[in-house]
């Protein structure tokens, strides 16, 4: 069983921001969970972090790293 | 998988809002807030030490700390002033209603994310307080 994390900061001046950290490449669950957290607020804007272009390199990494595998027989 | 979302609670302008917003003859001298919600404005009054509150639709007159206030709608958002005060009186007030704004806005999002994570089933793992703000982090099994 994998475990999803989000943490959620909320300002002084009463902004949110919220940061979903998950296995898989799961943005719209991701963002459905923090809309399902906040239903008080709107999002005015979202990006993805420098964690999840991480994750995806290394997935490709992997990924390649397999396939080079497969190709020599190992 | 990372992402980050930034939010606003309903019943505040985004900044295109509050740039839109005007002094009009229907408040002059009015200098702009960033409430949209009329009943947010009111508490945040209220909290203000604000008194005899007179409210219609979309106005807010009465006593505060500074003097006599008028708040009024003028597009999407609240304006308001100190009544024949200078600016700096009007501005001065604004500063403090706006850290109260913030504060209640933060008490509330703080209980409301507490019980929507329990019932969606989410676990709180922490919750810091620092440098005015709080930090909760919660966990879902997946």
């Amino acid at each position: 069983m994998q475990t999803k994390k989000i943490t959620v900061t909320v300002s002084a001046t009463g902004a949110i921001t919220a940061e979903a950290n998950g296995p898989g490449p799961a943005c719209m669950d991701d963002l459905a969970a923090i809309r399902a957290l906040l239903p008080d607020a709107e999002i005015i804007d979202s990006k993805l972090t420098p964690a999840y272009f991480q994750t995806t390199i290394q997935e490709g990494v992997i990924h390649q790293s397999l396939e080079h595998e497969t190709d020599n027989g190992t | 998988m990372s992402l980050e979302v930034l939010l606003i609670p309903i019943g505040l302008a985004a900044y295109a809002a509050i740039r839109e917003a005007r002094s009009t003859d229907k408040c002059e001298n009015c200098k702009t807030t960033r409430i949209m919600d009329q009943q947010l404005l009111q508490e945040a009054l209220l909290e203000m030490g604000a008194t005899h509150l007179k409210i219609t639709e979309g106005r807010i007159t009465g006593n505060s700390p500074y003097g006599k206030i008028t708040f009024q709608r003028v597009g999407q958002v609240f304006m308001g002033r100190v009544d024949r005060a200078d600016d700096a009186v009007t501005m001065n007030m604004l500063s403090t209603l706006d850290t109260g704004v913030g504060a209640l806005l933060q008490r509330r999002t703080v209980a409301s994310l507490r019980a929507r994570a329990a019932e969606m089933g989410m676990i709180l793992v922490t919750e810091t307080a620092a440098n005015g703000e709080i930090q909760l982090v919660f966990e879902q099994a997946t």
